[in-house]
């Protein structure tokens, strides 16, 4: 059973310093909407009021449309998982798995039986009467979340639980996921900094800031649709070029660009994907430039690039592509955005 | 620039310089320097004669134990005994609450509640005791309870202590993921927090324990010849003469109670931890 999870208007302050700012996000019915931001942004704050753990200085938290502030958190059907695991260590693993059963009045045996089952979906029946000391770091975020899933959540949220993993592990992690997904459908708020596993595992992003939501859309949105300057920075975009808006065409180093229409003429940045710039032969392009550094990322290269302006160098810019660019630092070049049209914001 | 990583100096190893040869040589030292004042009081407490200057008993006998089988004995031990459980009992739930008290108060307020529970430490027994027995006489508390209640004062910093200890390296988050698993409060705490501190409540028992089981002055003092326990059964042996025997003996009697009681308390934990 899944629940629509709603935070509205949520603030909270300790002492002088307001954490979270007139928060209101919505979480649809079996949907995964991950919480996207640096440390110290707010999430796991925002998490804990969710979970009960700690209650909000203002704003309501709404579950299936029903506020369930003042609830105790045990009687909310919202199950937490945090980065660390947290298995209990006098318990062995299937006794962990059964603790929310034993906590509604199941026998052991019962309760055993109903934790095998959440075992053998996470593939760890083998390791049941094992202790968690003798887990590996993947078994036990494994067992931390068939623990949360043997309590029949209605919410399932996950406090950055794969970041202490390591990029194998995590790829793995996040598969199971989606096999939970398609087995279970619970609801899922995800607590991440990494981007990349924000994308991958959930339908919408929600990026907070300072204790302020940014944007909260569909991954491809946020990509390349950012809302402010922030939102770009935050979903690792690395090109912002300053310009012009005179009727949805920004004028910049980059050249004329056609963006999204409704924006007031004046000042804006061109947030341009790095990704989605095309390096071409110099001329081909709406602006040339020169190659100031070359920077692999194993099978991607980061091109950095000076546009050139009217009056030499201006901006620079930065260009991903696969595999070897075929360009030398000093080089000059044309650029070009893949599809021909940007995205121009104002802050 | 940035400057380069020097080898550590001998001073500044962290390890014993020598290796395990070393690490075991000092820790058969060690057992030596515990085990060693041992020797002396178990051959006494088995010889028959012992004359200077013979390195060993001319005779052996078990004399000494064999006149502790008395009622008067077997009355102090169940003193001492009652003595140490009845602190023990005591100071272990309140140097927890204390603890407790600690960690939950913002910093100042924490320190001095620190240093209340501590403060009986830097108090000598025999002070302690003198100024409480005249309140306590005053009172009409019984001799028992008197006594019981001061030990209880001179227990709680071992107590607390333990506790302190225990609860710093506690990950608080054990019982909000109990809270999230449908765990009440009284159950997080039954289930989750009492267990994880059990091994800590355990040294603080024991601790305890041995502030009652081995206490001379305040059962002298306060318990004025009333309450019999085994260290005044010692103290009185030792103070005469041609007791040397029946000392060692009751030596002997006074160390195994607490020893069989460490074992229960710490060997099931160690069995269930290689587990």
């Amino acid at each position: 059973m899944s629940s629509s999870l709603e935070f509205a208007s949520i603030s909270r302050s300790f002492g002088n310093t307001e954490v979270l700012h007139q928060v209101s996000l919505t979480v649809e019915p079996s949907c995964c909407v991950a919480l996207l931001g640096a440390s110290g942004s707010g999430k796991s704050t925002l998490l804990r009021i969710a979970a009960g753990l700690d209650q909000s200085s203002s704003g309501q938290v709404l579950v299936d449309g029903e506020n369930v502030n003042g609830v105790p958190s045990e009687q909310r059907g919202i199950a937490l998982v945090f980065q660390k695991p947290l298995l209990f260590p006098h318990l062995t693993v299937v006794d962990n798995v059964a603790f929310s059963a034993r906590m509604a009045g199941q026998s052991r045996k019962a309760a055993r039986q109903h934790a095998m089952s959440y075992l053998e979906l996470v593939h760890l029946s083998a390791v049941a009467h094992r202790s968690p000391g003798r887990l590996s770091g993947g078994q036990e975020q494994r067992v931390a979340l068939a623990r949360a899933l043997a309590r029949n959540p209605r919410i399932l949220l996950l406090d950055e639980p794969f970041s202490s993993l390591d990029s194998r592990l995590r790829e793995d992690m996040h598969l199971l996921v989606e096999d939970i997904r398609t087995e279970l459908a619970p609801t899922i708020v995800l607590v991440t900094h990494d981007r990349r596993e924000a994308s991958a595992l959930a339908d919408s992003i929600a990026v907070l800031d300072n204790g302020r939501i940014l944007q909260h859309g569909p991954v491809a949105q946020l990509h390349y649709q950012p809302a402010t300057l922030a939102v770009n920075r935050i979903l690792g975009g690395l090109n912002a070029v300053p310009g012009e808006l005179i009727g949805d065409v920004h004028h910049s180093a980059l050249g004329r660009i056609a963006v999204q229409p409704g924006l007031v003429n004046g000042p804006a940045f061109l947030t341009v994907r790095q990704e989605a710039i095309r390096i071409v032969a110099p001329g081909d392009g709406t602006a040339t430039g020169c190659v100031t550094a070359l920077k692999s990322l194993g099978a991607h290269t980061l091109v950095h690039i000076a546009l050139s302006g009217e009056s030499g160098p201006s901006e620079t810019l930065t260009v991903e592509v696969p595999g070897d660019p075929g360009v030398a630092v000093g080089r000059s070049i044309g650029l070009r955005p893949t599809d021909g049209c940007g995205w121009a914001v104002t802050r | 620039m940035i400057p380069t990583l020097q080898p550590a100096s001998a001073s500044m190893r962290r390890t014993l310089p020598g290796g395990f040869p070393m690490q075991l040589i000092l820790g058969f030292l060690l057992i030596l320097w515990i085990v060693l004042p041992m020797a002396p009081v178990f051959l006494w407490s088995i010889a028959g004669q012992w004359r200077a200057p013979a390195v060993l008993p001319s005779s052996y006998s078990l004399q000494g134990f064999s006149a502790l089988i008395t009622p008067d004995t077997a009355r102090a031990a169940a003193s001492s005994l009652s003595l140490g459980f009845g602190v023990a009992m005591i100071a272990t739930p309140l140097g927890y609450l204390g603890a407790v008290a600690v960690r939950g108060l913002p910093a100042v307020p924490g320190r001095a509640v620190e240093f209340v529970l501590l403060a009986p430490l830097a108090i000598p027994p025999f002070a302690l005791v003198m100024g409480s027995n005249v309140a306590l006489l005053r009172l009409y508390v019984s001799p028992t309870f008197g006594v019981i209640l001061v030990l209880v004062v001179t227990a709680l910093p071992y107590t607390a202590f333990m506790f302190r200890s225990a609860l710093a390296s506690y990950d608080q988050r054990f019982e909000e993921v109990a809270r999230s698993l449908g765990a009440s409060p009284g159950q997080a705490a039954r289930t989750v927090r009492y267990p994880l501190l059990a091994s800590a409540a355990a040294r603080a028992f024991f601790l305890a324990f041995l502030v009652g089981w081995g206490d001379y002055i305040a059962t002298l003092l306060i318990g004025g010849g009333q309450l019999r326990t085994l260290p005044m059964l010692l103290g009185s042996a030792a103070s005469a003469t041609g007791n040397e025997q029946l000392t060692a003996a009751l030596s002997l009697t006074i160390i195994v109670p607490p020893l069989i009681l460490l074992a229960g308390l710490t060997l099931p934990a160690r069995v269930r931890g290689r587990q």
